[in-house]
């Protein structure tokens, strides 16, 4: 971190910021979500059996001052400072953290400190230099680092299972060769209050290449019965975009009203997690802690607050390309790079006049062709014309839960933009969980590495729409936390900012990297992209 | 209860059949072809069958099969649409009638025109015609973004809130449903939402929620009952929305019949519905 790049930041991200701190104090003074003892209603009915699990698995004396902070790093504990701006280096140029607050020393801050008893923190998985994720590379690289001692390699979801030895890397596979974390939820589901849901359909387990799910301790059949998944962490930054409520008062994909704050109310977006389980930044730090961190008795009021202001105050996108050069210049496209994410507006970005990543029309003209090449402006023709595609290139879209069935037609013949449809996000607006085929059987081909579900669905209940009642899934998704069938493999779409610098991709990081990504899709819906379509969104993707 | 049907719903599919029209492009010299057999305009036609998508320019249009003849149900839109296209992988219960305009994309006009999609799966229904030389031209939006109306729209809608000014009066809404669905699209949620605000405006005294099973008479002689379970579900998600959206408890009662509405093959989709009835 000590070389990380900062540079001046203009005088709209002060006045940004500081506009920030006065809504926040006024928020503070009139809204009981900043009174001073949190309220167990922040607290999803789920957490407590996995606070249970959590608090049984053992920890290794944590210990962040072994292991060095580098600039690529951010060490638990170390009390560096956050800068107002960075850049680090990924593999597809430098990503930008913008803290709009200006300049954060992270000595103490609950985001950067580890409160539990397993020596991470917030930061651990959720890393400036990963696009505010982290990556499998990033993993393995700590891993060599300190022979596999450092925090992020946790027990409780940073190998495999617990049960497992956990001085070898197997038995961390999933999180060295895929980014993965466990999940581990109460099985059955629990509301929000804590009563227990009767499911739709009953849960097999076919193959548990982990052997979490069928463990004595931590499985489904143990006194604390509870399924485990692998999912990837998501992205700390852009809040702004992803918290807030597109829809007045209903979800499209239910039918329902949108879910609400407990504490204050309001409609929530239902967007932040992969199947939506809790609701507010709050109460998913709260599960954060309780679960990744092993902290018993959950967060203080006080560390929430200030890990919620901080969620909020950090914007991440590219904001250099290897190739055609710095993304954020005079004259160049809209939406790209963390300032662009600072004074961007939130809404829907699948118009003709808003589109979700803004314009790259500058960059569309043809490269000059003269000797020497100039390969900046053939990589920035390229960009533009993958922008193109993913906002308006037409394809058939079949079988996904979540869009064809909500009134829009099996197939829908639209692009990309349709379901990524958040301005300068990406992600669904509506709210987004979507089963597009990365988890159910046989739209994804078998993952070995990961478990296999056989989901059968009453006979009483709506099925799945494309898959019936009798479901094969690697990760279950949302159907996990409603017990629903129709819901059964459908995942939240994730932003899209910061790619290039968090791989895998998708929740079960299917996608090794961004042209797998493509080939996915391609594969999927039978799209039929050209070499250079596929080559034109590789590109596009690495700059968001 | 059918003579209770809300002809405005007729009314404005009535309109929206007449803008789809307009879509209408020349026609291929073949497609005159199939419609050697007359088929009566005005006849009601009530059937099963697999849809059928047709991958014309512009947008897909979707047509159902029955008896030997190819009928035209609507283009892709989007959920502002009064026609939502049906799903491959399903059967569809189409509920239309005859039409004396032109072929579109090949079929006979069904208008006006329900299409309910069918839970059950049914593989074989999985025809993507090629465009053969049809045609959608102007229609509202093609294949990519919303060409800013989407927006336009919601302001105009926005804009079009309505003020409540007394004397208040007893009002009845009605929530059709596909059929054997429990599923609210935005056209169902939106009068959910009419009722809560009404009844918040004028401080309502009661809303009756009911709900009815649907039931419908098939043009082959057949008939289709819906789940029994169903009148209740959509009742209680009514209710449960409308206590969500701010309504107090205290002033719903509901009810629901699991005996089924009895069909005649006329509109029979007005009998899969929940009636909510609004008293200041």
């Amino acid at each position: 971190m000590s070389s990380a790049k900062t540079r001046k930041i203009s005088r709209s991200i002060l006045v940004a910021g500081g506009a920030a701190i006065l809504v926040g104090a006024i928020a503070a003074a009139v809204n009981p979500l900043h009174a001073s003892n949190r309220s167990d209603s922040s607290v999803s009915g789920h957490v407590p059996a996995q606070g249970r699990q959590a608090q049984s698995v053992p920890t290794r004396a944590g210990n962040t001052d072994d292991y060095e902070t580098t600039d690529q790093w951010f060490t638990p504990g170390s009390g560096q400072v956050l800068p107002q701006f960075s850049q680090y280096a990924n593999p597809a140029g430098k990503v930008e953290i913008l803290n709009a607050n200006g300049p954060l020393p992270t000595e103490g801050h609950p985001f950067f400190t580890p409160l539990g008893s397993n020596g991470r923190a917030c930061v651990t998985c959720h890393q400036p230099s990963d696009s505010m994720s982290i990556s499998a590379a990033t993993a393995r690289a700590r891993w060599e680092a300190t022979q596999g001692k450092d925090p992020l390699f946790a027990a409780v979801d940073g190998s495999n299972c617990p049960s497992l030895p956990q001085d070898d890397p197997k038995s961390h596979s999933l999180l060295l060769d895929h980014g993965l974390f466990r999940i581990f939820l109460p099985w059955p589901p629990k509301r929000p209050d804590g009563t227990r849901i009767e499911p739709e359909f009953t849960l097999e387990v076919v193959e548990d290449p982990t052997g979490c799910n069928t463990d004595p301790k931590y499985g489904l059949k143990s006194d604390n019965p509870m399924v485990s998944v692998y999912r990837r962490p998501k992205v700390v930054g852009n809040m702004k975009y992803i918290e807030p409520h597109y829809a007045q008062y209903f979800n499209l994909k239910t039918g329902e009203p949108l879910a609400k704050d407990p504490e204050t109310g309001n409609r929530v977006s239902m967007n932040l997690m992969a199947d939506a389980r809790n609701l507010t930044l709050k109460s998913q730090a709260f599960e954060a802690a309780t679960t990744h961190l092993q902290r018993k008795g959950g967060l203080t009021e006080d560390e929430l607050s200030k890990i919620v202001a901080f969620e909020r105050q950090i914007y991440v996108a590219q904001g250099e390309h290897s190739v055609a050069g710095p993304l954020v210049v005079p004259g160049g496209p809209n939406g790209l790079g963390a300032l662009a994410m600072l004074n961007g507006q939130y809404g829907l970005g699948n118009i003709v006049s808003n589109p979700v990543f803004g314009f790259f029309d500058m960059w569309r003209a043809e490269p000059n062709t003269t000797s020497p090449r100039d390969e900046a402006a053939e990589m920035r023709a390229s960009i533009a014309r993958g922008a193109d595609v993913f906002f308006f290139r037409p394809f058939w879209i079949s079988d996904t839960t979540g869009l064809n069935n909500i009134g829009l037609g099996n197939p829908l013949k639209r692009s990309c933009a349709t379901c990524h449809n958040a301005s300068m996000t990406g992600h669904d607006v509506a709210p987004g969980w979507i089963d597009v085929g990365t988890q159910n059987l046989p739209t994804v081909q078998r993952l070995s590495h990961l478990p296999l579900f056989k989901l059968t669905c009453r006979d009483d209940v709506e099925p799945h729409p494309y898959l019936g009642r009798v479901i094969y899934t690697h990760d279950p998704g949302r159907a996990l936390i409603t017990g629903r069938c129709i819901e059964i493999g459908a995942i939240n779409l994730q932003q899209m900012r910061g790619l290039a610098g968090r791989a895998p991709y998708f929740s079960n990081g299917l996608a090794r990297d961004l042209r797998e990504l493509v080939d996915f899709y391609d594969r999927r819906f039978n799209i039929g992209y050209t070499e250079q379509e596929k080559q034109d969104l590789v590109n596009f993707l690495s700059v968001l | 209860m059918k003579n209770h049907r809300m002809i405005s719903i007729r009314g404005s599919l009535g309109v929206i059949a007449s803008v789809l029209l307009a879509l209408f492009a020349a026609l291929p010299a073949h497609a005159s072809d199939k419609s050697a057999k007359t088929i009566a305009p005005g006849k009601r036609l009530s059937f099963v069958s697999c849809p059928i998508v047709r991958d014309t320019e512009m947008v897909p249009c979707w047509l159902a099969e029955y008896e030997g003849e190819l009928y035209y149900l609507g283009i892709q839109l989007d959920l502002q649409s009064e026609f939502f296209p049906p799903q491959l992988k399903h059967e569809a219960l189409v509920e239309g009638v005859v039409s004396d305009k032109p072929r579109i994309c090949g079929g006979i006009v069904l208008e006006p025109v329900k299409v309910s999609s069918l839970p059950e799966i049914n593989l074989s229904c999985n025809t993507i015609l090629p465009a053969e030389g049809y045609k959608i031209e102007n229609a509202r939006r093609g294949t990519g973004p919303d060409p800013d109306t989407l927006s336009a729209r919601n302001q105009a809608r926005a804009r079009q809130v309505e003020q409540y000014k007394p004397p208040y009066t007893q009002r009845t809404y009605t929530v059709y449903f596909d059929f054997d669905s429990t599923y609210m699209p935005s056209r169902s949620t939106r009068v959910v939402t009419e009722v809560m605000r009404y009844a918040t405006a004028i401080d309502a005294k009661h809303i009756q929620i009911t709900g009815y099973r649907g039931s419908a008479l098939l043009t082959n002689g057949k008939k289709m009952v819906e789940k029994a379970s169903l009148p209740e579900i959509r009742v209680k998600n009514i209710e449960s929305a409308l206590v969500d959206l701010g309504v107090k408890p205290s002033i719903i009662s509901t009810k629901w019949s699991d005996k089924p509405e009895k069909p005649d093959g006329i509109d029979d989709f007005e009998t899969r519905r929940v009636v909510i009835v609004v008293t200041p």
